[in-house]
């Protein structure tokens, strides 16, 4: 598949004279017509049984508006699979998708914005003879966790492409047991944090006290909290290399050196091994996706306790005042096509999925991730969830409920058709630095930004 | 004087049969430990792949790998074969390889046995026209069939596993090589007793050509069970799904992460029948593979 991607795009570039721009709503709405809708994702097995079940909820309401839904292994895999639609003209009507997706596909103008049916005031007729507004009303909008709903425009245009569908941020895991033995405070700042691996290091001079998956994702929150530039949809697209960037990069190359900690790419596997450990070298902390909470619980004794409890916290920030965090988590974006009542029926659809408050709770407990509306939290069964949160068979829940306490945080960077090989670059670019050693580490490190943004204009 | 020198003659060729004996155990000893570090190069991933197959996730996921489980977990192939459906996707698998195959069969050899045999006009050049094509890369047909079969509303079907590729130029072309070998006397001899073309082929023709008809036979279903791209395009749904896909893509959870040891049981299971066509039938796929130069 890999190979065909260039040959793709260059057709996914060719077709894109073929596509209008915007959306025109029909003056009717929906008008009840009978069509087939394609959903693309990657859902498991057990989330499409959880998606069937409020597709039946929704047939209900709209019985003509049937829904095939394919599952497509990861989210590449969703990708490529929509480039080769989109090259003959059989994109699908619905489908996850991730910024940079969005920016690719956008080449040929296959993704509809959706201004113009979140402001609808088009009255449908369901078929219970219930009605309802095609677009969102205020309290919808206003539902939405800011952070989430923002994602969709940040395009470079202010229009809205996607919607938030279930998300997911990255958490501090920390060993609960061990702090609370030793008297040591979670840190909420980097300054803290360095305070606390000192401390650790003390106390097991074995460890590495803090274990980082993605260098990516770290690189591009510590931009957004220091708020210096990473990377722009419009003009000049990479920005990243700037003193601040090297100043942050260059002392957390000063706490590798000391043994504080390790990241993925460094230690070669992921950094929840090393903070499961019971033995040997091990980590006391470790940030990771809050959707991989399980992975980051030890193995259970043989009477089903746990050799340490996992505590959960939001990541340090460089200031608390101006909290950052990365939104992470698949959205949903709806294709054009020449039929406008699929169009419409795709988005009454997507419109029921991220507004149902049963569906977003049912869906966040079985996935792991977190839900996109604020009103999920009053939800008895959800609220239950997170009631029974704790640092082993519930960690989940525990997980869920620092995400859900940072909602004012969440950031996402700027998307266009270059933005993933920028993530790409400043992730290598982070482990490469923290390696550094000598006297002229400053040099090295200025050099590396360059060739780190050479590499991302060459690739663009 | 003459016994001292037969017997310094006898000495020194001896040495020298020693000094060869030697040279030869040498020889055989390089040999054979360079043919036993090639088979351990080539050994070492199934190796890996057993081991991975019956580790913990935890362990797997350990920075040093371990080279023997510290607990071996058989469990992984009962859950490989659950998650994945296994069932379901063997099934689709031989569905579509015994059906592309027989079609195949019938097609590469009444092609074949036109070129080779029967007379007519432009016979020559629509041979050359057949061949040109084996010149152009596979892959620039993806774009164009799958084009093609979108209009035709083919997707997530058998039929769009199994018709873009019943005509293989590649096999024809080489059974049309192997049906010239068939001396023309026995042609005009049957034909002499008023025996019929398709006759003469089924009879004649078909058990003469049978070594190579068996490595085609092999090539184009071993060519079936590993087949990516085209099913991954073309066929997601359940039902229509073959096992290279649907083990790419069962085991990834909604982060993304991979359960590699469940994959790993599940790639061993999946390659359980190819090791066995392998074992059974290897001496027809040599063959093959010396014909076609082909890895198969």
């Amino acid at each position: 598949m890999k190979k065909l991607l260039p040959i793709l795009l260059v057709l996914v570039m060719l077709c894109s004279t073929a596509f209008a721009a915007g959306f025109e709503v029909p003056a009717e709405g929906y008008d009840g017509s009978d069509v087939t809708i394609t959903f693309y994702s990657q859902q498991g097995t057990s989330l499409q049984e959880v998606l069937n079940t409020y597709i039946a909820e929704f047939n209900k309401l709209y019985p003509n508006i049937h829904i095939e839904h394919t599952t497509l292994g990861d989210y590449d895999g969703v990708r490529d699979q929509i480039i080769a639609d989109i090259s003959v003209g059989a994109q699908p009507n619905l489908a996850y998708c991730y910024p940079d997706h969005v920016a690719l596909y956008n080449l040929a103008k296959s993704v509809v914005t959706l201004d113009e049916l979140i402001d609808s005031q088009i009255t449908v007729t369901r078929a219970d003879g219930s009605t309802e507004i095609l677009g969102l009303t205020d309290e919808q909008k206003a539902d939405f966790i800011e952070g989430y709903y923002d994602e969709g425009r940040q395009y470079g245009d202010g229009l809205m492409y996607t919607m938030p569908f279930s998300k997911s941020t990255e958490v501090l895991y920390y060993d609960k047991t061990f702090f609370d033995a030793n008297g040591i405070a979670v840190p909420t700042t980097w300054d803290e944090m360095e305070a606390v691996c000192a401390k650790i290091k003390e106390l097991d001079p074995n460890s590495i006290p803090l274990g980082y998956d993605s260098e990516s994702n770290w690189f591009i929150t510590m931009c957004e909290q220091y708020q210096s530039p990473y990377t722009s949809a419009t003009g000049d697209h990479f920005l990243f290399n700037n003193e601040t960037n090297r100043a942050f990069v260059k002392k957390f190359n000063e706490w590798y050196n000391k043994g504080y900690l390790t990241t993925q790419k460094l230690y070669g596997a992921y950094t929840s091994g090393l903070f499961t450990a019971t033995t040997g070298v091990r980590s006391y902390m470790s940030i990771g996706s809050s959707a991989g909470s399980k992975y980051q619980r030890p193995t259970a004794n043989a009477d089903g306790s746990y050799p340490f409890e996992v505590g959960i916290a939001t990541v340090p920030q460089v200031n608390n005042e101006h909290r950052r965090v990365i939104s992470q988590g698949p959205s949903v974006c709806i294709f054009k096509n020449s039929d406008p009542q699929k169009v419409v029926a795709s988005w009454l659809f997507l419109k029921y999925l991220t507004t149902s408050v049963d569906f977003q709770a049912e869906f966040s407990m079985a996935s792991g991730y977190v839900p996109v509306i604020k009103s999920v939290a009053d939800n008895a069964v959800y609220a239950d969830f997170l009631a029974q949160a704790d640092g082993g068979n519930y960690i989940a829940a525990r997980s869920a409920q620092v995400c859900l306490s940072q909602e004012d945080a969440y950031y996402t960077s700027p998307a266009f058709v270059g933005s993933s090989t920028a993530r790409d670059q400043v992730g290598s670019l982070l482990a490469k630095c923290l390696t550094m050693s000598g006297d002229d580490v400053d040099a090295q490190i200025e050099a590396a930004f360059e060739d780190a943004i050479d590499e991302c204009e060459y690739a663009n | 004087m003459a016994n001292e020198m037969n017997v310094m003659q006898v000495r020194k060729y001896r040495a020298q049969l020693a000094r060869q004996g030697a040279g030869k155990v040498l020889f055989y000893v390089g040999v054979y430990a360079f043919l036993i570090l090639m088979a351990l190069i080539v050994l070492f991933p199934f190796y890996w792949m057993l081991i991975s197959s019956v580790k913990s996730l935890d362990e797997y996921r350990l920075s040093v790998p371990t080279f023997w489980p510290r607990v071996i977990l058989l469990k992984n192939y009962v859950t490989a074969f659950s998650t994945a459906k296994l069932g379901r996707l063997f099934m689709n698998t031989m569905i579509v390889g015994l059906v592309s195959t027989l079609l195949s069969l019938v097609i590469t050899i009444l092609t074949a046995f036109a070129f080779a045999r029967l007379e007519f006009k432009g016979k020559e050049l629509l041979f050359a026209a057949l061949l040109a094509t084996m010149m152009i890369p596979g892959e620039l047909f993806t774009i164009t069939n799958y084009g093609t079969i979108t209009t035709f509303g083919w997707k997530n079907t058998y039929t769009v596993l199994i018709v873009p590729f019943l005509v293989s130029v590649f096999y024809i072309y080489l059974l049309r090589q192997s049906f010239l070998q068939i001396p023309n006397e026995l042609y005009l001899a049957a034909k002499v007793d008023g025996t019929k073309d398709l006759k003469y082929l089924w009879k004649v023709m078909v058990p003469l050509s049978l070594p190579t008809l068996i490595s085609i036979t092999i090539l184009k279903m071993m060519g079936a069970w590993n087949s990516y791209i085209w099913p991954r395009l073309v066929a997601n749904d359940d039902a229509h799904r073959l096992i290279t896909n649907g083990l790419r893509s069962a085991f990834t959870d909604t982060t993304g992460d991979v359960n590699y040891p469940v994959q790993m049981a599940a790639v061993a299971l999946v390659s359980l029948p190819l090791f066995l066509v392998f074992v059974f039938l290897r001496k027809y796929i040599m063959t093959g593979v010396s014909r076609s130069g082909i890895k198969g």
